[in-house]
């Protein structure tokens, strides 16, 4: 007589539910698997014995009793040692036969402790691998890099790979016209296209750091590759639903250390000479009172003084204002943060028989900004099917919609750099003057109408909004030929149209408004084949594939302005006041692969790969469109080899491996065109371009080997794995600066070679392991890389960052130089090392510049450690960067205008004498230094040249930091708790990210940003909005 | 494998080839904004020359700057402007329109004649190459440009035909090939004015000024204020003038004190034009204030930079008649007898100014000139200094050459105590070209900052 039977399977290594654990009745045909919760039902007949089993965990079998309920915790397979990954092109092969750096990251660690972008979620977990997020706005991009640099001129990103089809990850940022707070240019960051990718939707990332894992993939693989592999129902018998639910609050990581003692304004002189204090008083905002135009903060004292401001009542009889109390606000920055917060629901039903299988899962993602009116959202639509149509024959088809973006994307970079320090931010809430009308331009109740505009006003009124549909989805179908032989063909597809509006209405530095659309559309389809033979002989065993790829990208930007607008509020290019400006571009590039690859075994202990792959790409002339690179590598399991087999070394393998990959470049850069300009009225303009075409244009090489071993050691209690590295890319395509007086601004190039070369290491153990289910495990990740820029094929240096540059900083490369060094303006010295001051009592700058800092960090590392018990897990992640430097405007600028709590000495007293050093020239030519005794009258003088900001040295920061990135506790409840109900599996978690900035160099910033996004330019901010501090709570279930 | 890959890889975008006449606006419109607008036209040029003063964020009146200040003007005139003349000098050449390639000689000598007059020594003979193979030019010591560019505007006037040009495309002359030769001649007597007297100068200064103004048939110059070189702007930005453009958002200008008191002195109807009142009267301001001087004084309490000058149609001026009658009258001082009398072009420059500005030149308006050469020279200068308002750059030139008038640094300053003598090289030079720019620098025998002199102020 079948009985119901139902439970929970888990790890007994972590307490987590173990998804897609195939359960079989011995003796019978009968079985199930495992949902996403780790549930399963069955009916059994009492007395039956059901056999447990799941990849990379000992498989067990279990007598049933009377039971009803079933909960089983499996052992992680430390004997048999089979971990499978999954390597280039999808194919799942042991770990063990791999002669390179392999690692993969679960599901639940990229769920729970959720960022909303996942790349972030990469962050502290793999050694040599560098996550940068470029701050706190939602659905703001960031940036990975994987063993360094290893192009000059290209973005240094991995691919990202989903189910063996390659997809987008460009961000296509561009510089809006103007900022919304005033006349500055600024960015707007639109998220890289992997961050749209549904973590609840992810089995696994492998992550395939070098060359040799990744050279199947070619072009693209040069800077490694994330491959991504997405749930399926495989495996699955009956029907399972998976319910994920998360909530995170934001608030800001890190805001800047404001002074609290001086308000907006100047200081001024007395008539006999002295120092007169600071002086404010508010008519129009504009300069019409007493400094009301200056955005600084070198005013009155705020001691609560009578001083007319922007929010005294006016009085009817004068017209005046009546001064109002001038006192500080010291929370009003941190104050107009609001809380943010985002919330996470998935829901996945999977199903599968013996002839085929299915996941549906759908997830809605709704995140309210740290500032008002700041939002995003996405919701992920996907499904996949699989179907054997014969038993040699299986068709599988993935599809994933996604639809993401905002309703404003809007920063306020430096809104709080350049400000008055008594400004009440609650106040301008209320963002319109009262009795203005609100179908026409209105007028903002503000502190400053020269520079800024009123922050909500901004918020609200001038948003910068996308749309986001996109795409992604791949058919596949596999035959087995004969049972050595198996033939894969597959397509897939990445389209996403992405239509980014600009709504702004009239303001500062704004004339009439502005309306723009710009419409992003982006395609890539991969089609490919692959024919796997695998045959033993003996104790020899070859796997041989062959396969080819064609691949074809397109993109489209139309771009329509309207850049003053007509009627108010009326947001259509139709509504244009002068004429819309337009600009649209496509572009097309087509590749087409060969390659193939022989893994050759020998009594599961020595192994050799080797793999050959051909490209030719449309994006080179003619006589240079084919190239060819080969990888090799190999490994040995010694102690089966050498059979030493012991108690304290029960693991040890050594791999090796050489590999060359090539690379292409952008398509249209071998002919020389025109360049179309705004039209002078209603006559069509082109203009010279400004980039030197090359029509001679090589692939570049990347040349990489790789080494290492991978131990477990006293009786599998520590693993270690170490890896070396040495890579070199030359023959780079670049696109080069030139001196601009050869009437050019750049010119494309092949030249050059960069090395790295590093060590990774990665260490985890268990150091307490109870037969009552107590654990203790610990993971520690290192990974230190050294760059060095050998050659620029003649050329002096090349400039990283173009276009305008934050206070001329220049990113670049130069030879005999490490990748990424900043060359700026500095500090004279006199030989002690004292600041030179010059007869004004200022510090004097060099007017030459120099080397003033690099952008990569010494070395990274992340520490993790989990505890779990009975069901509680608690786990943590440090996460550490040590070395690199940042260039920080934020601090820069506020320290100019006295924002920053380092600019309070001296405001009461005036006369501040800087510490340093005069400098007085000798007939003989040598020089003599005496101690500065020169005051300086105004302090708004004495630190707008102390704290020069345009001596780049003043503003270079130690990058370092140590992270508490993550923690988890969650409790996967009792299942006899739930009884007779369908929930299955139920964990509560709660989870905080960010939590703390346990180390740092820097003052006021977090050193984790990036102005510039996920691009190559990095280590500069801006005064943007920091990352955030989350905690949340998570709640899975199965049903 | 490769089957339509040309094809994939050829850009739908961008031209490949085109008429001349497509690249005119956009070069003529990028020099002249240059010249005009941006901090090179107002800050450097009419700060520094005292026709304006700040009133707002003063270092930069103090010539304490960034240097995108130095750097954006040398990428403007060198990849926006002149490597289009370049391209539209090649393109008549090859498509057999003479005027084409006159036009892009006349217009990449006026942006490298703008370019060494800011910087010294500049590359010109190697410079724009860089799709030809130079991409590191070597510099031409200023002496061998000025040479150059009065052979350049002789072969352009030489060249220009009856042929036709687009009226469209010439936002300048509206295809007047008359007008483009008078310019060509008059640029080309601004140089030799430089020129004139200096004992190295490779070619004979004098005889060149002979050649233009002895035979007027073959190299006519300006001869009304109708004939000035200006671009007169349209309604619409970003087509609109760029000062217009520039007060949309900033008001960190007004009219400087000393250019103020210098009118009132002469009861100057200039005055009424190129400021506003306050009130009722006009507020000049010292250059070079305080921060806190400068908000002190008062935003309100100052006169403005005149209407006619901001106005989003307001033209801009290459080069004018009444500029052409102070050169003649320096000229005849000098004792260039085909350049006639000094006092009747003194007369005439005064008059061609006030002209340009439809002002009634008042009767008791001084136009004659002192016996004694020498005073009488400070006088011309001294006129032409006023005429020259709104043309910064030239204003601080002649400043530079002739220390007339007797401009005085403001007290706060970071240049030594001098009004800068030139821009320092850009950055992107002293980074990619930094063995050649250090060669230059060694030839005009100083330091890349303010205070190395040019050849025709030494």
């Amino acid at each position: 007589q079948d009985r119901p039977l139902s439970g929970v399977v888990t790890s007994a290594e972590d307490g987590q539910p173990l998804p897609g654990v195939s359960i079989s009745v011995k003796g019978q045909t009968k079985g199930a698997t495992t949902d996403a919760a780790g549930a399963f039902k069955l009916s059994v007949p009492s007395g039956s014995v059901l056999v447990f089993s799941y990849v990379g965990f000992t498989s067990m079998e279990v007598k049933v009793g009377n039971e009803s309920t079933l909960n089983v915790q499996m052992a992680v397979s430390a004997k048999s040692l089979t971990e499978v990954v999954v390597t280039a092109l999808g194919i799942e092969r042991d770990k063990k036969a791999l002669g390179y750096s392999v690692q993969e990251l679960k599901n639940s660690e990229l769920t729970q402790a959720r960022p909303t972008n996942l790349v972030n979620a990469l962050s502290g977990k793999i050694a040599g691998i560098q996550v940068t997020s470029s701050n706190g706005q939602p659905g703001a991009s960031s940036r990975i890099m994987i063993r360094g640099a290893n192009s000059i001129g290209g973005n240094n990103q991995p691919l990202f790979v989903v189910d063996g089809i390659p997809i987008d990850n460009g961000s296509y940022n561009t510089a809006a016209s103007a900022s919304a707070t005033n006349t500055n240019n600024v960015s707007v960051d639109y998220g890289n296209g992997a961050s749209a990718i549904n973590p609840d939707d992810i089995d696994n990332i492998s992550v395939l750091k070098g060359a040799n894992a990744a050279a199947l993939y070619g072009s693209r693989a040069a800077n490694g590759v994330i491959l991504i592999t997405t749930k399926s129902g495989r495996g699955s018998k009956g029907v399972g639903i998976s319910v994920n639910s998360n909530i995170t609050f934001d608030k800001p990581f890190r805001l800047p250390e404001w002074q609290n003692g001086y308000g907006q304004g100047f200081s001024k002189v007395n008539a006999d000479g002295t120092y007169g204090g600071g002086v404010f008083e508010y008519v129009d905002g504009k300069g019409g009172g007493i400094n009301d135009g200056v955005d600084e903060s070198w005013g009155p004292k705020m001691d609560g003084r009578l001083i007319a401001q922007y929010n005294s009542p006016i009085d009817p009889a004068t017209g005046k204002r009546v001064p109002t109390p001038w006192i500080a606000h010291p929370d009003n920055v941190k104050n107009f943060h609001r809380t943010g917060m985002t919330t996470t629901n998935n829901v996945a039903i999977t199903g599968g028989s013996d002839k085929g299988d299915f996941r549906l899962s759908f997830t809605n993602l709704h995140q309210d900004g740290m500032y008002p009116n700041t939002n995003y959202k996405r919701k992920n639509l996907a499904f996949n099917a699989s179907y054997h149509l014969t038993p040699k024959l299986n068709a599988r088809a993935s599809v994933n919609y996604i639809k993401d973006g905002s309703d404003n994307r809007q920063n306020l970079n430096l809104y709080w750099i350049w400000f008055g320090r008594q400004v009440d931010l609650a106040d301008l809430n209320q963002e319109v003057e009262p009795g203005t009308d609100p179908s026409q331009w209105p007028v903002q109740r503000n502190w400053n109408s020269n520079y800024w505009n009123n922050p909500y006003y901004v918020l609200r009124h001038q948003t910068y909004g996308n749309d986001k549909d996109r795409v992604v989805g791949n058919v596949q179908m596999t035959y087995q030929v004969l049972p050595w032989l198996k033939v894969m063909g597959r397509s897939g597809t990445d389209f996403g149209l992405d239509r980014r509006i600009t709504k702004r209405a009239k303001g500062v530095g704004l004339v009439n408004g502005e309306f723009a659309e710009d419409n992003v559309y982006v395609q890539e389809t991969n089609t490919d084949f692959l024919v796997t033979g695998d045959k033993h002989f003996g104790d020899f065993q070859a796997t041989v594939s062959v396969g080819g790829n064609h691949r074809y990208s397109y993109f489209q930007r139309d771009y329509l302005q309207a850049p003053e607008l007509k009627i108010p509020n009326l947001y259509n290019i139709a509504n244009s006041a002068v004429r819309p400006n337009v600009y649209n571009r496509s572009t097309k590039k087509s590749v087409n692969s060969l390659y193939g690859s022989a893994s050759f075994s020998y009594r599961d202990y020595y192994y050799l790969d080797v793999t050959a792959r051909n490209d030719w790409s449309s994006t080179l002339p003619a006589g240079n469109r084919s190239y060819f690179y080969p990888s090799v590598s190999g490994s040995a399991v010694l102690s089966e080899a050498l059979g030493f087999n012991s108690a304290t070394v029960s693991y040890l393998k050594a791999r090796a491996g050489w590999a060359q990959v090539g690379n292409d470049t952008d398509p249209y850069t071998t002919q020389q065109v025109y360049q179309a300009e705004d039209a002078w009225g209603s006559v069509t303009t082109f203009s010279e371009n400004n980039l030197i075409y090359n029509s001679k244009l090589k692939p570049e090489q990347t040349t990489a080997f790789e080494a290492g071993i991978e131990a477990r050691l006293f009786r599998n209690l520590i693993n270690l794995e170490v890896t070396y590295y040495d890579k070199a890319t030359s023959n780079q395509i670049l696109r080069a600066n030139v001196p601009l007086s050869s009437g050019y601004y750049n010119s494309v190039i092949n030249a050059g070679k960069i090395r790295n070369s590093g060590i990774e290491v990665e260490l985890s153990a268990t150091p307490i392991k109870l037969a009552n289910g107590f654990r203790w495990d610990v993971t520690l990740n290192y990974a230190r890389n050294r760059s060095e820029v050998v050659d620029l094929g003649g050329l002096s240096n090349y400039q990283i960052n173009t276009g305008s540059l934050l206070r001329n900083v220049i990113l670049e490369a130069r030879p005999g130089s490490p990748y990424g060094n900043f060359y700026g303006t500095y500090t004279r010295r006199a030989p002690d090392g004292q600041m030179i001051i010059d007869a004004s009592g200022y510090p004097v700058m060099s007017s030459d510049r120099r080397v003033i800092g690099n952008i990569m960090p010494k070395w990274t590392g992340g520490f993790q450690t989990s505890v779990s018990y009975k069901g509680i897990t608690l786990s943590t992640l440090f996460d550490a960067r040590f070395g690199g430097q940042i260039f920080s405007q934020g601090i820069n600028i506020g320290r100019y205008t006295g924002v920053l709590k380092e600019t309070l000495p001296g405001r009461e007293s005036g006369n501040i004498v800087a510490p340093g050093v005069t400098e007085t020239k000798n007939a003989d030519g040598s020089f003599t230094y005496a101690p500065n005794t020169k005051a300086v009258l105004l302090p708004e003088n004495y630190y707008h040249n102390f704290y020069n900001r345009n001596n780049n040295e003043n503003y270079m920061f130690d990058a370092s930091y140590v992270k508490w990135r993550e923690l988890r506790v969650s409790y996967t409840l009792p299942q006899k708790w739930f009884g007779r109900t369908p929930f299955r599996g139920v964990t509560l978690s709660a989870v905080g990210r960010n939590l703390a900035l346990l180390y740092k160099n820097v003052p006021h910033i977090d050193p984790e940003t990036s102005y510039y996004g996920d691009g190559n330019v990095q280590g500069f901010e801006n005064g943007n909005l920091p990352s955030a501090r989350s905690i949340g709570f998570n709640l899975a279930f199965g049903l | 494998c490769e089957k339509n890959f040309d094809a994939i890889n050829t850009n739908p975008n961008d031209p490949t080839v085109l008429p001349p006449e497509l690249l005119m606006p956009h070069g003529i419109k990028l020099a002249v904004n240059t010249t005009w607008g941006g901090s090179l036209g107002q800050d450097v040029g009419s700060c520094w020359s005292q026709h304006w003063a700040r009133i707002q964020y003063t270092e930069i009146d103090q010539y304490n700057f960034t240097t995108d200040v130095q750097d954006s003007p040398w990428q403007a005139y060198y990849i926006e402007a002149n490597a289009d003349f370049e391209k539209i000098i090649d393109l008549g050449k090859a498509g057999g329109n003479e005027n084409y390639q006159a036009i892009g000689l006349i217009m990449r000598a006026y942006t490298f004649s703008q370019l060494t007059d800011i910087y010294g020594d500049i590359p010109y003979s190697q410079a724009l190459q860089g799709t030809k193979g130079t991409v590191y030019p070597k510099y031409d010591t200023q002496k061998a440009v000025y040479a150059g560019l009065v052979k350049d505007l002789m072969t352009a006037s030489d060249l220009i035909t009856a042929k036709t040009v687009s009226k469209e495309g010439d936002i300048l002359f509206a295809g007047d090939m008359t007008k483009w030769k008078k310019f060509a001649n008059t640029l080309s007597l601004r140089l030799l004015i430089r020129m004139l007297g200096k004992a190295d100068a490779t070619i004979d200064a004098k005889a060149e000024i002979d050649r233009i103004l002895g035979n007027p048939a073959k190299y006519p110059v300006m001869t009304a204020v109708s004939d000035n070189a200006k671009l007169v702007y349209l309604t619409d930005a970003p087509n609109n003038n760029p000062i217009n453009q520039n007060r949309k958002t900033r008001d960190d200008h007004r009219v400087s004190k000393t250019l103020v008191d210098k009118l009132q002195a002469l009861s100057d109807p200039r005055l009424g034009v190129y400021a506003n009142k306050v009130g009722d009267k006009y507020v000049g301001v010292p250059n070079g204030l305080s921060n806190t001087d400068a908000g002190a004084l008062g935003l309100a309490q100052t006169s403005k930079v005149g209407d006619y000058f901001v106005q989003a149609t307001a033209p801009a001026v290459l080069m004018t008649f009444a500029e052409l009658n102070f050169i003649k009258a320096e000229a005849a001082l000098k004792g260039v007898t085909s350049a006639g009398t000094a006092a009747a072009n003194y007369a005439a420059g005064i008059k061609a100014s006030m002209d340009q500005y439809s002002l009634t030149l008042p009767a008791a308006y001084p136009t004659t000139l002192p016996a004694d050469a020498s005073t009488a020279l400070t006088q011309v200068l001294e006129q032409k200094w006023l005429a020259l308002f709104g043309q910064g750059i030239e204003a601080w030139t002649e400043f530079r050459r002739t220390g007339v008038p007797a401009l005085k640094a403001p007290a706060i300053n970071y240049n030594a105590g001098q009004i800068p003598s030139r821009l320092p090289y850009p950055s992107s030079e002293e980074n990619l070209n930094g063995t050649n720019m250090k060669e230059a620098l060694g030839n005009m025998g100083g330091s890349n900052n303010m205070q190395t002199k040019l050849w025709w102020a030494k």
